[in-house]
Order: C-alpha cells, then sequence, then structure tokens
C-alpha cells in the first residue's frame, strides 16, 4: 500500500510538471510571405453569435453588424476615419436651401449580389421597411428625422414612399426631412436604410423562417454575399461579383460565431481564427505582441450627478466631486490600462473631438484633489451646509473592472472630500429604468453609465444628452433651478443652432465650445474612453477596424492573405 | 407496466406544468425589461410599449402564460427575443442534437470506462492499483469541469503551438458525422466531459461493490467453493449494479443540462449553451423551451431507471 502511494505520487509530481511545461510554453508566431493563391483567401473572424439579427432593418449589436455591412450597403456609409462617403449614391447628395431636402443620385447598373437590377424604388422600399409599424424595428428611430416618420411608425399612415421618399426616376432618389439637420447623412449611414431586395423579403413573408434565412439568394449588394448560413456555427460569406465597387481580394469571409471573447482568443491562439478580440483581463499578455493591436472605441463610461439632487445644484460640489477623482489612476489599477482615461464627452477618433478639452477648472485626467477640498468647502458654505445627505453611486457591475473602479472612484471621493458615498449596485435594465424615471426628479442621486456613439456625430453625444427635453437628459440640465441653469440654457440654444448649421468647421467649433462649457459645469464627469483590444494573424494583410468596429464596403478590397 | 407508464406521462405533464408556470413566474416578475434590452440604451416610451404589444409582453401575466401552453399543445415554441424573428422550434432543433450527442458519448466514457475501474478497485481494493485509480478519480472529481476544460484547452494551444498542429480547441464540427475534422472538435469536450463522471462513477461502483462483497450472500458463495470470477460476476456485480442504475438513469436525465461549462467554455453551440445564453438576454421564450425540454429529459431518465430497477432486480415491480 505504501509503494502504491509512493509511486501514485510520483505519477502526479509528473503529470503536474508538464502541465506547468506546457502552459509556459504557450504561445507561437505567424509567417508572412506573398499573396495566397484565390482558394486559400479565406478570412475566418469571430463574432458573438448567433447573430441577433441579419436584417439591416432591425440590427441593433456590432456583432450583427458586421456580416450585415459586409452583405448589404446604403446609399451613403462611413469609411475608416468614419466620415460620410457615397456608396449606392454617386456622389453626395444635392441638399435644398432650407436644409430639409436631400436628393441623390444612384451609381449606374447597380445589382443586388444575384443580378436584379438594384433602383430607386428599392431604395425607398428599404428604409420604409425599417419604418413601417409591422417590422418592429427596435432601431426605427435612426430614421426619425424622416418627414412624418411618426406617423408611418405608429401605423396612422401607410407607407412614406411618396411621401418623404419619393422616386422621380429609377436613378434618383429625393428624401424630405422634418427639420434641417446637418447630422443627416451620418444618421443615413446606419444600416437601417440599407437596401434590401424586396423580392426576397416578399417570397418569406409570413413564412415558417425569416427571409434572413435565405440571404444566399441574393438579397443584397455590399462586397460580400452569403453563402450559407448556419445559426449554430456561423456564417460563410463569399466575394460578390456583382458589387459596384471595388471588389474584395478575399474569395471567402467564413464569420464564426462563439459565445464570449474567452472562446474567440482561445480560438486564435489555436489558429481557428485569423483575427480575434483580447478579453480586457488577457491584454496584458498581448500587448507588444506583433500580432497585437488596440483601437479606441466610440465608447465613454460617465458619472452623473442629477441637477434636481440636493447637494448637485450647486456647481462647486458637483465640480468637487470631479476633481476629486484622478482618472490615471483608476484606469491604470481597476482598468489595466485596457482603455484610456478621459476627461470628453466627444470621445476621440469622433469628428468634432476637441483635443484641448480639459477637465472643470482646467484640470487633467489626474483631478485636482486640493482644489476639490476647496470647492466643496466653499459649495457647502454656499448652501448653508455644515455636512451633505447621503449619498449613493448606483451603477451597472458588467464586469469586475467595473466594480474596482468604482469601489476606486467612491475611496477617491472619502479620502479627498471626506465624503462618504454607499454604492447600490442593480441590473443594466434596472439602471436604464431608474434613470428613465429620474427626469425632472430627484429619485436617483448619481449613477455611472456608458454611451457608444450610434453615428459619428457630435449631436449624438452633447444635443441627445443635454438638450431641453430629451429623453436622454435624465440628469435634468438645463431643466433645474441651480444657479448655473441659465447658463445651461443657453449652452442648449448652442447645440441647436449647431445641430443646423451646414459649414462643419463653424458647426465643430460651436460643439467643442458647448462641450468644454458642460465639462466646466460637471454636467458629466466622463471616466474612461473604451478601446477594443484585437489579435490578427500575421498572414492578413491591411485588415483595419475603424472606431466602429466595423471595415467599410470598399476596404475590403485591400485585404488579403498571404501564403 | 402500461398503467405505469400512463401515471409516469401523467406525472411528466403535471412537472412541465409546474415547471414552465415556475420559470415564468420568476422570469414575469424579474427586475428587467426584455424590449429595453432589444433596443439597448435608447430610452423611447412610445416604441417600447409598441414592441411590448407587437410580442405579446402588455398582456396580463394569466394571459401571457396560457398563450404560452396552448402554442406548447400545438408544438410551437414562439420566437426568440433576441435572434429577432427566429422561432424557438429551429433554436432548439439545432441546439439539442448537439448536447445529445455530447452527453452520449460522455455518458458512455462514464460507464464503460468509469464502472470497470470502479469494480476492479473494489476487487483489488487497498492494492496499488486501487490507490492509483481511486486517487486519479478523486483528483478529476475534485477537478472543476470548467478547470479540466481551460487545461486541455491550454494543452491543445501548445500542441499547436510546439508541432505545427491545427487541432481546434472550440466549437463543435458537424452534428453526428465523424470525419476526421469532426473527431478534432468533438475529442477533447467529450473526454473533459467523460472524465469528470467517470470518475464519480468508478468511486460509485467501488463503493457499491465493496458494500456487496462483504455481504454474507457473497462469503456463503466462497465457502461453498465457488470460482472467484462466479462469486463476482454472477452473485455480486449484478447486486452492485442496482444503486448504479439509478445514477445512470438519471445521468440520462441531465446529459443535456450537465454540459453548461463544457460547452460554454469550448464554444459549443448546444442546447445547455442556449439556455444560459438566453437567459443573459432574457429571452424568455427560449427560456421557458430551454426549460421544458430539460424537465422531459430528467423525467424520462427517471423512468428509465425505474425500468432499469425490474430488469436489473426481479423483487422490485413497476407500478
Amino acid at each position: 500500500m505504501k509503494a502504491g502511494k509512493k509511486l501514485s505520487l510520483q505519477f502526479l509530481t509528473s503529470l503536474l510538471c508538464l502541465m506547468a511545461v506546457f502552459l509556459a510554453s504557450c504561445g507561437g508566431g505567424n509567417g508572412n510571405g506573398s499573396k495566397a493563391p484565390d482558394a486559400n483567401q479565406v478570412l475566418r473572424f469571430p463574432v458573438v453569435g448567433d447573430i441577433n439579427s441579419f436584417d439591416p432593418a432591425t440590427v441593433q449589436d456590432t456583432d450583427s453588424n458586421f456580416p450585415i455591412q459586409a452583405v448589404f450597403t446604403g446609399l451613403v456609409t462611413l469609411d475608416k476615419d468614419l466620415k460620410v462617403k457615397p456608396q449606392l449614391a454617386a456622389a453626395l447628395p444635392t441638399v435644398s436651401s432650407d436644409g430639409m431636402t436631400y436628393t441623390f443620385k444612384l451609381r449606374d447598373g447597380l445589382k443586388f449580389s444575384n443580378g436584379d437590377p438594384l433602383t430607386s424604388k428599392d431604395v425607398v422600399y428599404s428604409i420604409n421597411r425599417a419604418v413601417a409599424k409591422e417590422t418592429n424595428s427596435p432601431v426605427s428611430y435612426y430614421l426619425s428625422l424622416l418627414k412624418d416618420f411618426d406617423k408611418v411608425n405608429s401605423g396612422k399612415q401607410a407607407t412614406l414612399v411618396g411621401d418623404s421618399l419619393q422616386t422621380p426616376d429609377a436613378n434618383t432618389v429625393v428624401i424630405k426631412i422634418n427639420k434641417p439637420a446637418a447630422y443627416f447623412l451620418e444618421t443615413l449611414s446606419y444600416p437601417t436604410s440599407y437596401v434590401v431586395n424586396q423580392k426576397i423579403v416578399d417570397k418569406y413573408k409570413g413564412g415558417k423562417s425569416p427571409w434572413t434565412d435565405h440571404l444566399q439568394e441574393g438579397a443584397g449588394a455590399g462586397p460580400f454575399k452569403v453563402d450559407n448560413y448556419n445559426h449554430s456555427t456561423g456564417i460563410k460569406l463569399v466575394r460578390n461579383d456583382n458589387y459596384y465597387g471595388p471588389k474584395p481580394k478575399l474569395n471567402t469571409l467564413q464569420v464564426v460565431f462563439y459565445k464570449d471573447q474567452d472562446g474567440m482568443y482561445k480560438a486564435y491562439q489555436a489558429k481557428q481564427l485569423d483575427f480575434a478580440y483580447v478579453p480586457t483581463s488577457s491584454v496584458g499578455d498581448v500587448a507588444g505582441k506583433p500580432d497585437y493591436s488596440a483601437t479606441n472605441v466610440l465608447t465613454i463610461r460617465y458619472l452623473s450627478l442629477n441637477y434636481l439632487a440636493k447637494p448637485f445644484d450647486n456647481i462647486k460640489i458637483r465640480q468637487a466631486f470631479a476633481l476629486a477623482i484622478n482618472k490615471d489612476t483608476i484606469v491604470k489599477t481597476a482598468i489595466n490600462n485596457a482603455f484610456v482615461a478621459s476627461n470628453h464627452i466627444i470621445p476621440q477618433g469622433m469628428p468634432g473631438y476637441n483635443d484641448a478639452l480639459t477637465g472643470p477648472e482646467g484640470s487633467t485626467t489626474q483631478g485636482d484633489p486640493a482644489k476639490a477640498k476647496q470647492l466643496l468647502a466653499d459649495g457647502l458654505k454656499e448652501e448653508g451646509m455644515t455636512a451633505l445627505p447621503p449619498l449613493t453611486l448606483t451603477y451597472y457591475p458588467r464586469e469586475q473592472s467595473y466594480k474596482d473602479a468604482m469601489s476606486e472612484v467612491v475611496s477617491m471621493w472619502q479620502s479627498n472630500l471626506s465624503v462618504k458615498v454607499n454604492v447600490n449596485t442593480v441590473a443594466r435594465p434596472r439602471l436604464l429604468d431608474l434613470e428613465n424615471a429620474t427626469k425632472n426628479n430627484a429619485s436617483l442621486t448619481m449613477w455611472q453609465a456608458g454611451w457608444n456613439a450610434d453615428y459619428p456625430d457630435p449631436q449624438d453625444w452633447l444635443t441627445t444628452f443635454f438638450d431641453r427635453g430629451s429623453d436622454y437628459n435624465q440628469f435634468n440640465y438645463g431643466q433645474n433651478n441651480s444657479t448655473a441653469a441659465a447658463e445651461q440654457v443657453k449652452v442648449q440654444d448652442e447645440l441647436r443652432k449647431a445641430d443646423v448649421t451646414q459649414d462643419q468647421t463653424a458647426r465643430m467649433k460651436i460643439y467643442n465650445d458647448a462641450e468644454q462649457k458642460i465639462i466646466n459645469d460637471a454636467g458629466w464627469i466622463p471616466l474612461w474612453q473604451e478601446k477594443v483590444h484585437s489579435l490578427t494573424s500575421q498572414k492578413v494583410h491591411n485588415l483595419k477596424l475603424n472606431s466602429q468596429q466595423l471595415i467599410p464596403p470598399d476596404d475590403w478590397s485591400n485585404i488579403y492573405m498571404s501564403a | 407496466m402500461l398503467k405505469f407508464l400512463i401515471k409516469r406521462f401523467i406525472g411528466l405533464l403535471f412537472v412541465i406544468l409546474c415547471v414552465t408556470f415556475l420559470t415564468f413566474i420568476i422570469g414575469y416578475y424579474a427586475p428587467s425589461n426584455p424590449i429595453q434590452i432589444m433596443m439597448g440604451d435608447h430610452p423611447n416610451k412610445l416604441l417600447e410599449a409598441q414592441l411590448k404589444h407587437a410580442y405579446g409582453l402588455d398582456l396580463p401575466p394569466l394571459q401571457q402564460y396560457l398563450n404560452f401552453l396552448i402554442r406548447l399543445l400545438h408544438f410551437d415554441l414562439g420566437t426568440s427575443f433576441k435572434t429577432i424573428g427566429r422561432p424557438v422550434n429551429d433554436i432548439i432543433g439545432e441546439g439539442l442534437p448537439i448536447s445529445l450527442e455530447l452527453g452520449m458519448w460522455a455518458l458512455l466514457i462514464q460507464i464503460c470506462i468509469g464502472v470497470p475501474v470502479g469494480i476492479i478497485s473494489a476487487i483489488r481494493a487497498n492494492s496499488w492499483t486501487d490507490t492509483i485509480s481511486m486517487g486519479a478519480a478523486l483528483i478529476i472529481y475534485a477537478l472543476p469541469a470548467f478547470i479540466l476544460g481551460i487545461l486541455v484547452q491550454f494543452l491543445i494551444i501548445w500542441l499547436d503551438n510546439t508541432f505545427g498542429w491545427s487541432w481546434p480547441n472550440t466549437q463543435w464540427g458537424t452534428p453526428w458525422q465523424y470525419t476526421w475534422t469532426d473527431i478534432q472538435y468533438k475529442l477533447a469536450p467529450i473526454l473533459v466531459y467523460g472524465a469528470t463522471g467517470m470518475a464519480y462513477f468508478a468511486r460509485l461502483a467501488r463503493t457499491s461493490m465493496l458494500e456487496i462483497l462483504r455481504q454474507d450472500y457473497v462469503r456463503t458463495a466462497r465457502a461453498k467453493g465457488l470460482y472467484e470470477r462466479a462469486v463476482i460476476y454472477r452473485h455480486a456485480f449484478r447486486n452492485a449494479l442496482i444503486p448504479l442504475i439509478t445514477i445512470i438513469g438519471l445521468s440520462v436525465g441531465f446529459l443535456v443540462a450537465g454540459a453548461f461549462f463544457i460547452e460554454r467554455i469550448f464554444s459549443i453551440p448546444g442546447i445547455a449553451g442556449i439556455t444560459l445564453d438566453s437567459i443573459d438576454n432574457l429571452d424568455y421564450p427560449v427560456v421557458q423551451a430551454t426549460t421544458v425540454v430539460l424537465a422531459i429529459g430528467v423525467v424520462f431518465g427517471n423512468l428509465l431507471s425505474d425500468i432499469c430497477y425490474t430488469l436489473v432486480d426481479p423483487r422490485i415491480k413497476a407500478e
């Protein structure tokens, strides 16, 4: 028996050593070389799947958007720098003098991937379909600038075609909007206005399976067409030879489904993929490797202080809370430097990003604890208070790093301001409910949230959140009784002016000015801008995601695999 | 026997009714809203009301539940909230064969290796064979499936990078097909799932066999001069199987549900993974459907176990 035990222990020790060697040896390299033959031009790209939707009219998430952007296109799309670019349209539209009518001329000879001709009727059909009540699109609001959108979206009017969507001829599309909006083309770059083949949609209407299960019949006009869509494993896309633009060098784009980023990361390490996102916790393991890259994405995490809740109706107390936070430390210790500390509302990578913007009182992302303490004392004096009321920070702990970050924020308030703030963690839908319910009242005092750009225009950040009456202005900016309210209303007027200003340089200048004023007022306390970290096999050339984690349609013509 | 089966079928209906009702109640009163998830961070009361109406979520709770039951009677499980407009029947239909395949192979490994190892250990109790096999079984059993799974994935990565292989460490291949590529996909998850259960079966078989070997009738069989092989296989083994059959029957029921970790780690698109995803996304039609499928599995597992009892032990009647 003793001998048996000894043998067993030796065996176990050997096994563990072997495992340790295996683990320590994980890693590897990739080759490089000339362009591979066409049959080997296969890129394996992962998304979290099964995707929520393959219908451009209903797509809401990045993972679904990736294959949609490869298969469908619209009048305009965004290029790698997020600039609006004509796509099905031959050029950017002519705009009427009142800024409310846009006329697009289509390229000649447009075709769907199955060879069906694509005309102006297909364009207006697709846009109308996304708005129509029966489509039940959760993202129809992207088209809410269209004249009579509300009527059609609620079912009170049958169609927008012939009304705000007109087709004077097969090559011309006229779109009317309900107010001048210099950001209209940006909203039009979202897939809700991408063109789908009515023939395929109608063929499977009311059928056993949705039309998106039959995309191989040719429903889009993008650089790729669907060869096979398996809801369990992924989507095989192949080059669309009817694509009007420069054709992809890739023969096949295999969109592979994974449950999460961990799965993708491990699959990439086992050479099952040519690209993978890196989970935040693993960024330190891969940063600096030749196949590693990071891209700023248009997501800002921020703190909101409710202007209707005491003591945040006082500007000095709000500023004190902002300056007491050292964002650099939080990003370094809690986020493992996976994101970038930020004082901005408009994230880096967006048109309108203001490089010269500072935090309140000219502060940096390191904050200013001494000034914060002084501001708090002054604020309390102005309010006739000796101590702050009990405060609670509400947030949704999406991942452990968020919990760590919020613990640090609370700890900084405690150490720099001697203020104890309680923490309340809630599920994401619950937080959304609480945020929505706090508009025009003080039911929620302070919370942490995030915003990801719908379309690359400052309007989507500034007017959306800070305009009077906006559903997103839940912290009651400009709609409160604080001493700063009058100044806030002026900022809101500035934003409205910028929204309709056609001169883009002048427009961005107004937004920049408004953003700085909002930050000085601690309308938001931005914490960090998110990044995506990725690994790309060295056999893949020229693959670069833009800040929306997408590849513009024409950029596929640059991407190829080497042998 | 027929009466017994009818009784069990009625019991199955009752179980499904209870399980679906509880799942519905939990979903209905959960502080979450699937429509908000569908809409992202965009507050829009009008659109929210419109979508709630479209998905029947504005109906009174009892009406919603009754609608679900009526659909269920027509074998219609509704449409998914998450994968917009997709029939839940299709989602289950794609995930279930994969989970069944994974579970079946894993259970075969568990029984075909675990039980003999346990029996041999019991026969050679306290020998080095017993110590090694039970020690290894204890380690594997103590290791959570997800740790073992991740270790195996690391091992595959190392092998791929060291020897230039392209052995996959995620995904599943084509269900119920066994080309070399399919086997490469399936081997690791099946072995990991099989190993964790195998250790359990081995330990259980050993304990059961040891207990039987100490019984008077075994001593009597030996005393009357029977060959050891006859004592073991004719007298002890069959009796040692009785507790094992209960566990095997229940394991059949949990074949699918038991693979939650394995499916998540290896990114296998089976029904266990679908269940977890649907819970994450508040995709209630899918949660309801997977719950029904898993409940049916467990009830049938129990039934199978009871029927097997009667086959192994003639003293037990199926009544």
